[in-house]
């Protein structure tokens, strides 16, 4: 308690300081600030010249049911072999594509890939009985099957963020004859028993998956962003504190709207999907028991033969460290890595940390592993 | 920069109560409750439904239940379609490559000039 008064006291000891060696500029600045808060709070609240997100220039390709193959569009592609971004089961896409400036689909293309995103939709009652076979047996391969074919046949880089990453490895390991050129899997739960106690709440020993289903079979998005926020409780409220605190930075304002837009609005998860997850993963702990059954089929992860890499980010509190490490044991590639890097589990393909180090290091290890195309 | 006070008195507060949040909500008290509470809106939710739904066929009404139910089966038919259709798809194209692979014949050799 002592601290804070101190500190209180030093504060106001500065603001009085300031005051008297320059009461004119003080008021002026003050006065300054004072409109530029009320008029981007008016202008966050109205949802006035709010953040654009995921704008990068694209094309639909594909599509089935809800699922959309997108292409971003890309005049010097340099690289034979395109990549495929495989999106989580949970949130939106267009984390990948946040903003122009801060995106990964942005940097990838940049580095010369012909970048196509597989993007699930938001499932309603219609999906609630896709099965982790439909995404693993059939989607994903048929969008690997339509970017092979719309790029020349020369095989197909693919990345899987999260639980994309999770569906990329099931997909991967039952399909070991499919054109994959490499495979990249980044934020990737593998290890269950490491997941935070907060996010393995479902399972035998405590919430049925079948309670969490809503009335279109699927679980809602806000049951979603609960389990999240339980992760940590406290980050809504600090968000709210960086955003008051803050509110006369438009640049500020304008990442904070983009990122918040995201992550205040996940998507349902499928009912089935979410059933045979908590079963195979959170019960039976799959991948680290080598126990994976996905639509009747057996698979094992060290199927998995083609060039691979785990990006693991330090400082992941979803997908703790802990919970991947060690998945590149599994995996039966000859050329096979894992790094960790310095970020967070969105602070991997999301703002400075991210476009600095981790963006390059997963483009570059993609790049070591296509063709550069001679000018 | 320095912080304003505010934002330091905030800090120091999140600093001390966070980490006691974390491990209730961790804990597995906590999850029993989150398990009994799920499971009672549930019943709830599910008793609702089924008085509703019995009201409404009363009068020969569908309920949202049951459009529920026919979008899902149209969406698993569709599924199996595209499945099929992808199925053949690949058939057709093996046996497009199959019928363009060279046939063994027996060829002349061609008399060298001279």
């Amino acid at each position: 308690m002592a601290t804070q008064t101190d500190t209180l006291s030093e504060q106001f000891q500065k603001t009085v300081g300031d005051m008297m060696a320059n009461p004119v500029g003080f008021f002026a600045e003050e006065w300054n600030k004072g409109v530029k808060r009320s008029w981007n709070l008016t202008r966050h609240l109205m949802g006035i010249d709010t953040a654009e997100t995921g704008v990068t220039p694209r094309d639909a390709v594909w599509s089935n049911a809800k699922t959309v193959l997108y292409r971003y569009r890309n005049d010097d592609v340099t690289v034979r072999e395109p990549i495929l971004l495989v999106m989580s089961l949970v949130s939106r896409s267009f984390i990948l594509d946040l903003q122009p400036g801060n995106s990964f689909v942005e940097h990838l293309r940049d580095r010369g890939f012909d970048v196509f995103l597989l993007d699930w939709g938001v499932p309603d009652e219609e999906e609630a009985g896709n099965g982790l076979d439909l995404y693993t047996d059939q989607l994903i391969p048929a969008a690997v099957a339509e970017v092979n074919r719309m790029t020349g046949e020369n095989g197909v880089n693919v990345f899987g963020y999260c639980y994309g990453g999770l569906l990329s490895l099931l997909y991967a390991a039952a399909h070991p004859d499919d054109p994959i050129n490499s495979l990249l899997v980044m934020a990737t739960p593998v290890d269950f028993r490491e997941m935070p106690k907060a996010m393995s709440g479902v399972g035998r020993d405590g919430i049925d998956p079948r309670d969490i289903l809503d009335s279109t079979g699927n679980v809602p998005a806000a049951s979603i962003r609960a389990g999240f926020s339980l992760l940590t409780p406290t980050s809504d409220l600090s968000t709210v504190a960086d955003f008051w605190e803050r509110l006369d930075d438009d640049k500020f304002l304008n990442s904070y709207q983009a990122m918040t837009s995201w992550t205040r609005d996940h998507i349902p998860f499928p009912g089935q999907a979410m059933i045979e997850s908590t079963e195979i993963f959170s019960d039976g702990n799959g991948f680290i028991n080598d126990d994976l059954v996905v639509g009747g089929r057996r698979r094992h992860l060290r199927d998995i033969t083609v060039p691979f890499l785990n990006v693991i980010a330090e400082r992941d509190h979803i997908v703790p460290p802990a919970s991947t490490r060690g998945l590149v044991e599994l995996v039966g590639s000859e050329d096979k890595n894992e790094i960790e890097l310095p970020a967070g589990h969105v602070g991997l393909i999301v703002g400075g940390g991210g476009r600095k180090r981790c963006m390059p290091a997963m483009s570059d290890w993609m790049l070591s592993q296509s063709t550069v195309l001679e000018d | 920069m320095t912080q304003p006070a505010w934002r330091q008195m905030y800090n120091e507060w999140e600093k001390a109560v966070a980490p006691s949040l974390e491990q209730l909500t961790a804990s597995d008290g906590f999850r029993d409750v989150m398990a009994v509470g799920t499971q009672i809106s549930r019943s709830i939710m599910a008793e609702t439904e089924k008085m509703s739904r019995q009201w409404l066929h009363m009068w020969n009404l569908p309920a949202a239940g049951d459009v529920r139910s026919l979008r899902r089966q149209i969406a698993s038919l569709d599924n199996e379609v595209q499945s099929l259709r992808r199925s053949l798809d690949a058939a057709n194209a093996a046996a497009a490559n199959a019928a363009e692979e060279p046939t063994l014949a027996v060829v002349e050799p061609i008399a060298e000039a001279n």
